[in-house]
């Protein structure tokens, strides 16, 4: 059975206000039950140049836990910075979850930003 | 000035969406020409845990250093990894106070001071194994020379982007002419092209599964 970890997000599309409250549903689905699962708020940057990575928050999903199963989480966004794409790179955020201790990892990425909208610095 | 997306055909396509982003050039595999990872290691072995990697910008040195520096993690070493600029190594080491459990890669030796290159010299005759890379033979015996080609453009485009045709493979060829070589340049003009809508580049799309 191949590992898999899913999230979904309540906001379709994904898009939200800086300080809103995003509503996650991690399910997953392992050869065997994971320890704990990870679930990381972060930003990154992408494009040209060095890359920037900040995890802006940690939350647990602590056993026992099945093999598979699922959680509903809610998550408090910050304020900033927002998501933007320039010539050079895009600010991007996203919720990773990581399995423990195989390390099974996904990336769910969102917009956040005023209006719910990226920006796009031409 | 601000806009918002999908709205206005003119705006430049987005970074995140470029497939010759800067993550997704360091997350390519490295690939050794005319070797295996096994002769190198043995070939460390005999050289007695001291060699340099050299070769010519954007040939893969640092590619392989990173590769060589998660083995030796694999085997039971205390890693040590720092790039050199501008005279100094960064991050820095410490005190310097390294034993056969240590195992140090210096990327880009060449740019280190006369004087902060004797120190680690020095560290590197403490440490387990010690690998530096250059662009020219230094003090060391080399253990590697990183070169490219056509085919290893290829396969390496491959894993950045889709689809990918003939048709860009001779533009891949003629591209690697262009810059002697230098995969990192010619990523980069990839990354430009893409940028800007090029006819060639217009319809690539990331590899998803990387």
């Amino acid at each position: 059975m191949a590992a898999q970890i899913v999230v979904h997000l309540e906001n379709d599309p994904p898009h939200y206000e800086p300080g809103d409250v995003m509503v996650a549903q991690v399910e997953w689905q392992l050869p065997a039950p994971p320890d704990y699962l990870q679930v990381a708020l972060v930003w990154f940057t992408r494009g040209k140049g060095n890359t920037d990575h900040r995890v802006v928050e940690r939350l647990r999903i602590d056993g026992p836990l099945e093999s598979a199963g699922s959680k509903r989480l809610g998550i408090q966004l910050p304020v900033s910075p927002w998501s933007f794409s320039g010539r050079l790179i895009s600010l991007l955020w996203a919720i990773e979850v990581t399995a423990y201790p195989s390390r099974t990892r996904t990336r769910c990425p969102f917009v956040m930003a005023p209006n719910r909208e990226e920006i796009r610095l031409v | 000035m601000v806009d918002s997306p999908g709205k206005s055909t003119c705006l430049p396509r987005s970074p995140a969406d470029n497939p010759f982003a800067t993550d997704g050039i360091d997350s390519l595999p490295a690939v050794l020409i005319h070797a295996e990872w096994s002769q190198l290691w043995e070939r460390l072995d005999r050289l007695g845990g001291r060699a340099c990697i050299i070769g010519p910008e954007g040939s893969g040195k640092s590619t392989i250093l990173r590769a060589m520096a998660c083995q030796a993690a694999h085997r039971g070493y205390r890693v040590w990894q720092g790039r050199c600029r501008c005279g100094r190594l960064r991050p820095a080491w410490g005190n310097g106070t390294f034993t056969a459990n240590d195992a140090l890669f210096l990327d880009s030796v060449e740019q280190l001071s006369p004087r902060m290159w004797r120190l680690c010299q020095k560290w590197a005759s403490c440490a387990g194994l010690a690998v530096v890379t250059c662009h020219q033979p230094c003090a060391w015996p080399v253990l590697y020379r990183t070169e490219t080609s056509p085919d290893l453009l290829a396969r390496l485009f491959e894993l950045l982007a889709e689809p990918v045709d003939a048709r860009l493979h001779a533009i891949n060829c003629r591209l690697w002419h262009k810059y002697s070589g230098n995969l990192r340049l010619v990523f980069r003009e990839w990354y430009e092209r893409w940028s800007e809508g090029h006819p060639a580049a217009r319809f690539l799309q990331r590899k998803t599964a990387r």
